[in-house]
């Protein structure tokens, strides 16, 4: 059984990727071994035997739909660069698709900053005018209870005007 | 490598017609890009299919393939052949596309009932193995079957390694490109799965010097 590293040369001089002086030793060792001679014989007729495997074929209509892929990627915005990509162009390309989106999200940060104060002023503004108001009838809301059991603002009013509860007029008592 | 030898490199590159397609395709010619289409699509559906087993996905791996080529194509340079190039992102998405389902495969395991409920897949091979082996001729469909099985057995880099230099021709060198490999890598990778290969056919060999070249 040849080493790894011979089977290595075998394998190579069989796909034709050995240097002249490997390959006559190859040759050589063809010529005066019967095992190595059967080693290449079963490694070349296992390889052939790959050609029994079915030949592809792409569906019907397959280039059609790619290039229609390709026309509706072109009406899309670009997509950032993968690393699969030609490399020459990247690195500047990238510096300013990154400065593009900074810009945006900076842009975008101080509008929603703006809405968020400009909403806030509006609402404190309308929310304050009906405190204003209960701040005013304030001393009403104070004895609201005691207005609700005399239920009338009419009799107090003439009970007012009658003179009879007038703390004034009343000489103190011993 | 010195300027004069670097040129006379670039020179080899701009050789290759379909690395002038592609300038052309750089340049926005849409022919251009379907020439391109038309002249490798039966070749990255068939290596898709030989990794994934399964046409569908060969063919939306390999329509991603030629996306990703347009996309690419304002800041192309030819610094290589462009099959080696297109190949090159042909081996990361097979790579990506495996390593996607074999995680799928580990939590769909974990998640299935373990009890006993039949045989086990691999006594399940090991019956349709028997049914093939060289007890008896073969003919060509369950050769082909044979030989499915057994590509089957190498590991992904093994098996791509090998379905370029069989199917694509390309040299070690354009091997090493395409897979992110040095030369002696794909040296010893191309070993490996050539002996694997030996070792699952060689009981088939009996009788088969008569096919296998088409």
């Amino acid at each position: 059984m040849p080493s790894d590293k011979k089977k290595e040369e075998l394998v190579a001089y069989l796909d034709g990727e050995l240097p002249d002086e490997a390959a006559s030793r190859v040759e050589k060792s063809l010529v005066d071994d019967a095992a190595v001679r059967r080693n290449v014989e079963q490694l070349t007729k296992t390889f052939d035997l790959l050609d029994l495997l079915p030949a592809s074929q792409a569906s019907d209509g397959f280039a059609e739909k790619t290039l229609t892929a390709i026309r509706t990627q072109s009406s899309e915005p670009k997509p950032e660069s993968t690393s699969d990509d030609a490399p020459a162009e990247n690195a500047r390309s990238n510096y300013s698709e990154r400065a593009t989106v900074w810009g945006i999200r900076a842009a975008a940060f101080f509008g929603l900053l703006f809405v968020a104060t400009t909403g806030f002023n509006g609402a404190f503004k309308q929310n304050s005018e009906p405190i204003d108001e209960l701040l005013t009838e304030l001393p009403v809301i104070q004895r609201l209870d005691e207005y609700e059991e005399v239920g009338n603002v009419q009799f107090l009013k003439a009970l007012s005007e009658s003179g009879l509860f007038d703390e004034r007029d009343q000489a103190p008592q011993d | 490598m010195s300027s004069a030898t670097h040129q006379i490199d670039q020179n080899a590159w701009l050789r290759d017609p379909d690395v002038q397609r592609m300038l052309r395709v750089r340049d926005d010619d849409e022919a251009a890009f379907g020439e391109l289409v038309e002249a490798y699509q039966n070749r990255l559906i068939g290596i898709f299919t030989h990794v994934l087993h399964d046409s569908a996905a060969a063919e939306d791996l390999a329509q991603e393939a030629f996306l990703r080529v347009y996309r690419a194509r304002h800041r192309y340079q030819p610094t290589a052949k462009f099959a080696t190039w297109l190949f090159r992102i042909a081996n990361n998405l097979a790579t990506n596309r495996l390593r996607s389902l074999s995680r799928r495969k580990e939590v769909s395991l974990k998640a299935a009932d373990s009890g006993p409920m039949g045989a086990r897949p691999e006594e399940n091979l090991a019956t349709e193995k028997s049914a093939l082996m060289p007890a008896r001729h073969l003919d060509n469909q369950e050769m082909r079957e044979v030989v499915r099985q057994s590509l089957d057995t190498l590991n992904d880099r093994q098996r791509m390694a090998l379905l370029l230099n069989k199917f694509e021709h390309m040299s070690y060198a354009d091997i090493a490109a395409s897979m992110d490999l040095t030369v002696q890598a794909v040296k010893s990778l191309l070993t490996r799965a050539r002996e694997n290969l030996r070792l699952q056919l060689e009981p088939y060999l009996t009788g088969s010097s008569d096919r296998g070249s088409k």
